[in-house]
């Protein structure tokens, strides 16, 4: 399968490639189908099937839904459809229309998306105000990022969600109505309308949980 | 139609949370079949009854991760064949789920189509 190399600023139509190098800026329009894609800079597209890494440094845009192996942001990325991944780590922000799949999903920075973000482990540290939909998984850990105490100048971020779904959750400066899950703990810093739980629950004193439920 | 709580889903079969979205993500469970509800108790995810049992009852009874891949290829309607155009520089290779049709077309326009997507020749 034939490469794609962009330097600088260029287009290409959709099919089907080996790898693509973007340096630069690039608009991929048409369905895309590649072994790897690498930008630097800035890229949109619209659908995307990568089969094995998917690196972006810089901002990224995506019109439709994607699909790769392991993807990488570092900076801005932009999904208006589905993501799907088996490893996702995001250093920066990230604005989803729809869901967020993928084995594990690591996120430092924002994260914003009406939909479901959802993976066998999610760990999200703070690094802006976030909001989802809801998060559903095994392991669902949200934490605000490590600062030295005497350096916290700066007012802390917030989580809103709609429903946390999982079996160990631990949380830190999340606003959620619904909170499910075996072992649920909630770090300081929360306000959670509800929490159901099935076998521990612990809660910091400074949270504010409002009905908590053991089934 | 008999609604079944996700609550009441999970206990049944003894699953986890974690395994419900796994098997989700998998398209194991179309996200059709996930129906929001807001209860006094917040939101509430339900399923047909009827329909996702017998789902489950097919998750449950495969067990390990592989057959659970070819359950949901199965699902997706997945060929997972390749189709291979010969030509004299070479082959050429297409994943067959990626072809909708393959038609001829000859110089006085007569058209020979050989495969198309739903008949799975």
């Amino acid at each position: 399968m034939n490469d794609l190399h962009i330097s600088g600023s260029g287009s290409a139509q959709g099919g089907e490639y080996g790898n693509i190098r973007v340096s630069g800026s690039a608009s991929l329009s048409g369905s895309i189908k590649c072994e790897s894609i690498h930008v630097s800079g800035s890229a949109r597209c619209d659908n995307l099937v990568c089969k094995n890494d998917a690196h972006i440094s810089g901002s990224f845009r995506c019109n439709g839904n994607m699909e790769c192996g392991e993807l990488k942001v570092s900076g801005a990325a932009h999904f208006d459809g589905a993501v799907k991944g088996k490893d996702i780590s995001i250093s920066g922000a990230i604005h989803a229309e729809k869901s967020v799949e993928a084995d594990s999903l690591k996120i430092s920075g924002a994260v914003k998306t009406d939909g479901l973000l959802s993976a066998e482990t999610v760990s999200i540290r703070l690094g802006g105000d976030s909001s989802v939909g809801s998060i559903g998984g095994s392991s669902i850990d949200v934490r605000r990022p490590v600062t030295m105490s005497f350096l916290r100048i700066r007012r802390g971020y917030i989580l809103k969600a709609g429903m946390i779904e999982g079996d160990t959750i631990y949380l830190e400066d999340t606003v959620c109505d619904v909170v499910r899950g075996k072992n649920v703990e909630i770090g300081s810093g929360c306000k959670i309308g509800r929490v159901e739980y099935e076998t521990d629950f612990k809660a910091d004193s400074s949270s504010d949980v409002g009905v908590c439920v053991k089934n | 139609m008999e609604l079944i709580s996700k609550r009441e889903l999970l206990e049944k079969y003894g699953i986890s949370y974690g395994a419900l979205y796994r098997w989700k993500r998998m398209g194991l469970i179309p996200e059709e079949w996930f129906i929001r509800k807001a209860t006094p108790a917040g939101q509430e995810t339900f399923f047909n009854r009827a329909q996702i049992c017998e789902r489950m009852d097919e998750i449950v009874s495969r067990g390990d991760a592989s057959s659970l891949q070819e359950l949901a290829e199965s699902l997706k309607g997945k060929t997972g064949g390749t189709l291979i155009v010969k030509t004299n520089y070479g082959n050429k290779e297409f994943d067959l789920d990626d072809v909708g049709s393959v038609t001829v077309v000859f110089k006085d326009g007569r058209e020979n189509v050989l495969y198309t997507e739903d008949k799975k020749q």
